[in-house]
């Protein structure tokens, strides 16, 4: 499993419950890889992540975090 | 089951089908002392057309089945599982025709060598299936 989490379901909950298949489409993939996604098999590309964080609405790393023990991990989130 | 992942499955099977039925036919023919006479060019020709022919139609039908699914591009998580099936299915080819160019080094029948060669490339290819198959399941994280 990766060291990145998201919310990418709460978050498609949120926007009208939409499903994986719309924001597939949305994001030009296939619904197989937001489900990938979702459930943390698959870790996207930068620009898949944004792609994502785009057509939900929200900032990036309100979409995505990064749960490993580096420095971006310690740092306390900007308000 | 994703449409990118069945057709993993039909070049899995057809390829295991198809050739399977070629090297029993050759296995046969070797034991019973036919196998330098048993003519690899027609046979094999014969195998490639029949492979494409169960191919064609069982990625046609796949397609029916979902036809979205089939219209879609290939997206990047795909690609990746797609790289990393190919390098496993070269490692593969590479390791058979080293243990191929063994048997030939040891002197084995031109005719077992060249079906030594044939399965080699089958079974790379069949690896490569099995990766992208894996890939599809567990992810390509």
């Amino acid at each position: 499993m990766s060291a990145l989490s998201n919310r990418i379901r709460w978050l498609r909950f949120e926007h009208g419950e939409m499903t994986q298949a719309e924001l597939a489409q949305r994001i030009g993939m296939t619904r197989q890889t937001v489900a990938a996604i979702e459930q943390g098999k698959y870790s996207p590309t930068l620009e898949a992540a944004f792609r994502i964080a785009d057509a939900l609405g929200e900032p990036l790393e309100a979409v995505f975090q990064w749960n490993g023990d580096g420095p971006s991990a310690r740092m306390p989130p900007q308000t | 089951m994703p449409f990118r992942e069945k057709t993993a499955w039909i070049m899995l099977l057809s390829t295991l089908g198809v050739y399977g039925v070629y090297f029993f036919a050759f296995g046969r023919a070797w034991t019973a002392g036919h196998g330098a006479g048993f003519g690899l060019f027609a046979p094999m020709v014969a195998t490639v057309v029949a492979l494409v022919v169960v191919q064609i139609v069982l990625f046609v039908w796949a397609a029916a089945l979902s036809p979205s699914d089939a219209r879609a591009p290939v997206d990047e998580r795909e690609r990746l599982i797609d790289l990393h099936s190919a390098r496993a299915g070269f490692a593969a080819l590479q390791a058979g025709v080293f243990l191929a160019l063994v048997a030939v080094a040891l002197g084995i029948a031109p005719a077992l060598a060249a079906n030594v060669l044939l399965a080699v490339m089958v079974a790379g290819e069949a690896t490569r299936s099995i990766w992208r198959i894996a890939g599809y399941r567990l992810g390509a994280a």
